[in-house]
C-alpha cells in the first residue's frame, strides 16, 4: 500500500471476515478456533448451502437448497416418506409434451433423446452450436481459428470434424478423437459417442440440451406437486432449533412458494418463489456472516467490537444475483476515531451461474454479425436484424492459446463485434422479464409511464429462452448427483 | 508634521494588520472548509457512479446541489471513457497491452447532459472510467483580498478544487 506499517500482517489483524459467495452457498473466511492446537487461527470455514427448512404438519420436515437460479434440491421427510430429489423448477403449465424424439437401439438397449418441446407458445428444438477453436496440430504448428459444432454432454464439450463424422474433445489445445476404433471406450465415454451419433443428422450435430432442460423442469415441478409442496408457504420456515422465521427481507404472506402458475412463474423476477429465494439466502448470509465477525472478537487482541455493517439494498441486489466476493475492514484507529469500511465485488462471467443477463443474442444485418443484449432496442425496434443464435456471455471473451513462450494466440469462440447501442454503450433495453413473458414493455414518455409494447418478438424468445435452458442444462453441476441423466 | 505623517502610517498600518490579515486568514479558512466539502461530494457522486454503474440525473443534480450550497460557483467537468473492445476483436495475433486493443471513446460534460436531459440517467459498464473535475468560477473573498494586495492570481486561477476518478466496478442496471 505504499505506506509503512500498513503490510498483510498487520492489516489481517482488521479483517474479521471475508465472503465467498458462489452459485449454490457460500464460505466465509475468518478465525476459528483450532482445537487441536488450542489456539486461533485464519481459515475458511465449511461451505454453507442457501437452505431453509421447513416443517408443515407431522408429515412434512425438510431442507430446500437454493441456488442462484431456478435450480433447487430437497430433501427430508415428505408426506412421512424420505425424499431426496434435484431439479429445475419452472411454471409446468407452459410447457408441452415432447415431440420428435431420436432414439439409439442397440439390441433391448434404448435411450430416447427428445427433439422439441413447447414452451409459452415457442417451440424449443435441437439446433446446432458452433464456435471457433484454435487448434495445435501434430507437428506443433497451430492452426488459425477455426469452427466447429459443439454439444455438451456430461459436462464435456464434445466437436465434430468438419465434414467427417468424428468427434474430439478439446484438451490442451489439441484434438482428442472420441472413437471406438482400436480402444476399448469408458462408460461415460460410450454413452457420449451415442449421443453424437445418434444427435447428427444430415451431417450436422444437434444439441438438445434445451429440450432435455424444459422436459426436466417440467417432470421436476410436476413431482413437487405430487409431494405436496405446493401447500408449503413462508409461515412454515423455521431455524435450525426449529423455530419460526419471522423476519424475512421481503414478505411473501401465504403465498404458496412451490406452486407455480403463471402467477408464480419462477423465470420470472418478482415471483414469489424467487423473492422467497433471495430472502432465505440473505437470511442464511446475514446469520451465518454476523456470527462469524461477532466471534472474531473473541480471538482478537483489538479493543475495537467488530460487528456485521448493515448492508444497503443495493449491496444485496448485487450479491444474491451474482458471484461476489464482500471483504469488511473495521476497527483501524485513526486519531479518535476508527475507520470502517466493507467492499463488494461481483463477477458476471463466470461458468459457475447463467443469470437472465448471461445471454447474447447473434444478429445478422447486411452479412454483417454483431452481438446485442437480448433487450437491445436496435435489435427489437428494427426488423432488419436477422437473429441467428445466442450463446453464453462468457463465450464472447477472449480465450489464449500459448504455442511456445512468446508466441501466443487469441481467438474468440464466439467472434462478433458487439454492439454500439446496448453492449459497448450499456443504453437504455428493453426488461428482460418482458421477454421472457411476452410482455415487453416501453416507456411512453407523455404519460410517463410504461406501456404494453405490441412488437412480435417470437424468434427472439425462441432464441433466447433456448439458449437460457441450453446454458443451465450445459452447467457444470456440482450439487447434480440426484438428477439422473 | 512629521509625526502626524507616521501615525497616519502606523494607524494605515495597524488597520491592515488587525483587519485586513485576519480577514484574509479567515477567509482562506473558509475556502479550505467549502474545499474539503466539495472533496467529499466529488468522492462521495464518483465512487455512487463507480459501484452502482449508473448515472442519473437525481444524482447529478444532487451533486451539483451540495456543492453549491458552499456559496460558491462551480464549472464541473464530467469525463466518462467508454470501453470499446470490438477493435480487439478484429485481430487475432496482438499483445494485450499493445495501444489501440482496447479502445475508450470519451463523453464530456455537454454530451454527459444532453444524455441525461432525454434519458434521465446513462448506464455504465464494467470497465469503463468516470472521472469529475470541479473548480469554482467566481472570486472568493480570498481571491478578491489576494488579487487586492498581491496581484498574483489572474481571473483565471481557482481557489477550491476538487477531483475524482475511477474504474467502474459493475454493469449498471437499466
Amino acid at each position: 500500500m505504499g505506506a509503512s506499517g500498513y503490510d498483510q500482517d498487520t492489516l489481517k489483524e482488521y479483517i474479521p471476515a471475508m465472503l465467498y459467495t458462489m452459485y449454490d452457498g457460500y464460505y466465509i473466511y475468518g478465525k476459528y478456533f483450532n482445537y487441536t492446537i488450542n489456539q486461533y487461527q485464519y481459515g475458511l470455514k465449511p461451505y454453507i448451502y442457501y437452505s431453509c427448512r421447513y416443517i408443515y404438519g407431522n408429515n412434512y420436515d425438510f431442507v430446500v437448497n437454493y441456488t442462484l437460479d431456478n435450480s433447487i434440491t430437497i430433501y427430508g421427510k415428505i408426506n412421512g416418506k424420505y425424499v431426496t430429489d434435484s431439479g429445475y423448477v419452472i411454471n409446468p403449465n407452459l410447457v408441452g409434451s415432447v415431440e420428435n424424439i431420436v432414439s439409439y437401439v442397440k439390441g433391448t438397449y434404448r435411450k430416447d433423446y427428445p427433439t422439441k418441446i413447447s414452451y409459452d407458445g415457442v417451440n424449443i428444438e435441437k439446433e446446432i452450436l458452433t464456435e471457433q477453436l484454435v487448434v495445435i496440430a501434430e507437428n506443433g504448428v497451430a492452426i488459425n481459428p477455426t469452427s466447429y459444432e459443439y454439444v455438451k454432454y456430461n459436462n464435456q464439450k464434445i466437436y465434430k470434424e468438419n465434414g467427417e463424422n468424428r468427434y474430439f474433445y478439446y484438451k490442451n489445445n489439441t484434438k482428442e478423437y472420441l472413437s471406438d476404433e482400436g480402444k476399448v471406450l469408458r462408460d461415460d465415454e460410450i454413452t457420449e459417442l451415442r449421443y453424437v451419433q445418434t444427435m447428427t443428422e444430415n451431417g450436422h450435430l444437434y444439441s438438445n440440451s434445451a429440450v432435455q432442460y424444459y422436459k426436466e423442469a417440467k417432470d421436476f415441478s410436476e413431482r413437487l406437486k405430487q409431494y405436496g409442496l405446493n401447500k408449503i408457504t413462508q409461515e412454515n420456515a423455521v431455524d435450525n432449533n426449529g423455530n419460526k422465521i419471522t423476519d424475512f427481507a421481503t414478505n411473501t404472506e401465504n403465498a404458496n412458494i412451490f406452486e407455480f402458475n403463471k402467477n408464480n412463474d419462477p423465470l420470472l423476477e418478482g415471483s414469489s418463489f424467487n423473492e422467497h429465494r433471495m430472502s432465505v439466502i440473505r437470511k442464511s448470509i446475514e446469520t451465518n456472516l454476523s456470527t462469524a465477525i461477532a466471534n472474531y472478537n473473541a480471538g482478537s487482541s483489538s479493543m475495537y467490537e467488530f460487528q456485521m455493517p448493515i448492508f444497503t439494498d443495493n449491496d444485496w441486489d448485487k450479491i444474491l444475483n451474482n458471484i461476489s466476493l464482500s471483504v469488511f475492514m473495521q476497527g483501524i484507529p485513526i486519531k479518535a476515531k476508527y475507520f470502517n469500511s466493507y467492499c463488494i465485488v461481483t463477477n458476471n462471467k463466470n461458468e459457475e451461474v447463467v443469470t437472465q443477463n448471461s445471454i447474447y443474442v447473434l444478429s445478422r444485418k447486411n452479412n454483417v454479425i454483431e452481438v446485442h443484449m437480448p433487450g437491445c432496442t436496435e435489435l427489437i425496434d428494427n426488423s432488419d436484424y436477422e437473429i441467428i443464435g445466442a450463446y453464453n456471455i462468457i463465450d464472447f471473451e477472449r480465450q489464449t492459446v500459448v504455442i511456445s513462450q512468446g508466441d501466443e494466440r487469441y481467438y474468440y469462440p464466439q467472434y462478433a463485434s458487439k454492439c454500439y447501442n446496448c453492449i459497448v454503450n450499456a443504453a437504455q433495453t428493453y426488461d428482460i422479464n418482458g421477454i421472457i413473458s411476452n410482455n415487453l414493455q416501453k416507456f411512453d414518455v407523455k404519460s410517463n409511464q410504461y406501456q404494453k409494447y405490441n412488437k412480435d418478438i417470437t424468434l427472439l424468445r425462441k432464441t433466447y429462452l433456448t439458449a437460457l435452458a441450453r446454458e443451465r442444462y450445459d452447467l457444470y453441476r456440482t450439487n447434480g448427483y440426484f438428477i439422473n441423466n | 508634521m512629521g509625526d502626524s505623517f507616521i501615525t497616519i502610517i502606523a494607524i494605515f498600518l495597524a488597520a491592515v494588520l488587525m483587519f485586513v490579515f485576519p480577514l484574509m486568514a479567515m477567509s482562506e479558512r473558509t475556502d479550505d472548509i467549502s474545499e474539503l466539502a466539495v472533496q467529499t461530494a466529488t468522492t462521495d457522486f464518483v465512487d455512487n457512479v463507480r459501484t452502482t454503474g449508473k448515472l442519473t440525473t437525481d444524482d447529478y443534480d444532487k451533486f451539483m446541489e451540495t456543492i453549491a450550497s458552499t456559496g460558491n460557483s462551480f464549472d464541473v467537468d464530467i469525463e466518462l471513457q467508454i470501453l470499446d473492445e470490438n477493435p480487439g476483436v478484429k485481430t487475432t495475433q496482438a499483445e494485450m497491452t499493445k495501444i489501440g486493443e482496447n479502445l475508450y471513446y470519451k463523453l464530456y460534460t455537454s454530451q454527459v447532459e444532453e444524455k441525461l436531459d432525454t434519458d434521465k440517467r446513462i448506464t455504465l459498464k464494467e470497465g469503463d472510467m468516470v472521472s469529475v473535475t470541479v473548480r469554482n468560477t467566481n472570486q472568493t473573498i480570498s481571491q478578491i483580498l489576494k488579487n487586492f494586495f498581491y496581484q498574483l492570481s489572474g481571473n483565471d486561477t481557482y481557489q477550491i478544487t476538487a477531483q475524482n476518478a475511477g474504474i467502474i466496478t459493475v454493469n449498471g442496471s437499466k
